[in-house]
């Protein structure tokens, strides 16, 4: 057999808190379980909970896109309705001023949904990194990640990843996450399935982990999410937007 | 609600169109039956298309991406009201100042009549001025 797969944390872990472990798994055999131990910050997948951050940043991912296009005509917008449709006085109908007012059946609506209307607004950056820490927290918390060494398969069925899934009981849904480019074989299976996606690690998110029940991560994209997630802990406020050059960062 | 054809020209029976709205009869008596209409059936909804499977990928690409990229640059829309948001005067401003000279000759003046309605509104009516 091979040596097992051993990943300790890179970054520097706070002194009185120690790693969180899980297992290492592959995806080239049905039954590969325990190739490896890996190390995971605590910072990053052993944080507090919070559930109500959950909440806010998974509201967030669906009304900051939202474009409502509902409109309706006011009255001044209605066809017709400029000219007074009978005298003041007389003629014993009731007062009225045009045909187009909300009052008249085909007026005009006062209060509707006026024009494309926009829902866009930001949290700060520091609660969506949370959001996602968090998230990544819960599902390791509750078992639902598994660390795989690699995406190597052995066939491009789309019937051994949905059998290997329900073999190792990982779920209903599965997200694949992957900092590299994917190989081939992964890419043609997942590419029929509809419940088990593969995502690469920039396209991560709170909403996404909610969805799908497992979500499985490389050790390439471990160590990128907790460099990425980790500097937020200890940077200085940004002077200007940080999409603009600093001298010590990227 | 309706018949089955009204049902489908609302678009609310989905994908089954063999649904029928099952209604039954309850028989009271030697010939009178009273025709029971039950609640429409919900329709299926296939919770993994596409869309949804993959709804919310890419919000984070600003924290996880080196901020090239703002998650308010992926929003499809009006041009007006991509990564913005404002209250209905601001919103019609905002369109005039974007599309304004290019819009219909009717839309332009009603979109005028509607600011010059909405800062009257807002500024000289009511508790707040």
């Amino acid at each position: 057999a091979y040596a097992p797969v051993l990943r300790g944390c890179h970054l520097a872990i706070p002194s009185h808190r120690t790693a969180v472990q899980a297992w290492v798994e592959s995806l080239r055999h049905y039954d590969d379980r325990h190739v490896g131990l890996a190390d995971l910050h605590p910072d990053v997948f052993a944080v507090m909970p919070r559930v109500d951050i959950l909440h806010t940043v998974a509201v967030w991912q669906r009304n900051y896109k939202r474009i409502s296009y509902a409109k309706v005509k006011t009255r001044a917008e209605v066809r017709g309705g400029g000219k007074k449709p009978w005298a003041q006085k007389g003629s014993g109908r009731a007062r009225h001023g045009s045909i187009r007012s909300p009052l008249w059946r085909g007026g005009g609506i006062i209060h509707g949904p006026r024009g494309p209307t926009s829902y866009y607004y930001m949290l700060p950056m520091k609660v969506r990194v949370l959001g996602l820490k968090v998230a990544l927290t819960a599902k390791l918390m509750q078992d639902n990640l598994h660390v795989v060494d690699g995406l190597d398969m052995p066939t491009f069925d789309p019937q051994y990843l949905a059998d290997l899934a329900q073999y190792r009981r990982w779920g209903q849904s599965v997200l694949i996450v992957d900092v590299n480019k994917m190989p081939e074989n992964i890419t043609k299976a997942a590419a029929s399935l509809k419940t088990i996606t593969l995502v690469p690690a920039l396209g991560l998110n709170v909403y996404s982990l909610l969805k799908y029940e497992t979500l499985v991560l490389t050790l390439d994209t471990l160590a990128f999410l907790e460099e990425k997630l980790l500097w937020h802990d200890s940077r200085y406020t940004a002077l200007y937007p940080f999409h603009l050059p600093y001298s010590d960062f990227p | 609600m309706g018949t089955l054809l009204q049902l489908a020209r609302w678009g609310l029976l989905g994908r089954s169109l063999s649904l029928v709205q099952t209604a039954r009869s309850l028989h009271c008596g030697v010939s009178s039956w009273i025709h029971v209409k039950l609640p429409p059936e919900p329709k299926e909804v296939d919770r993994w298309t596409e869309k949804r499977a993959l709804f919310g990928v890419y919000d984070n690409i600003g924290i996880l991406g080196d901020f090239q990229v703002h998650p308010k640059d992926l929003i499809t829309g009006p041009r007006w009201l991509q990564g913005w948001r404002g209250n209905e005067l601001q919103r019609c401003i905002r369109k005039k100042q974007f599309v304004g000279h290019r819009m219909f000759d009717q839309d332009y003046k009603n979109l005028n009549k509607r600011i010059r309605f909405l800062y009257r509104r807002f500024n000289r009516t009511g508790k707040h001025r």
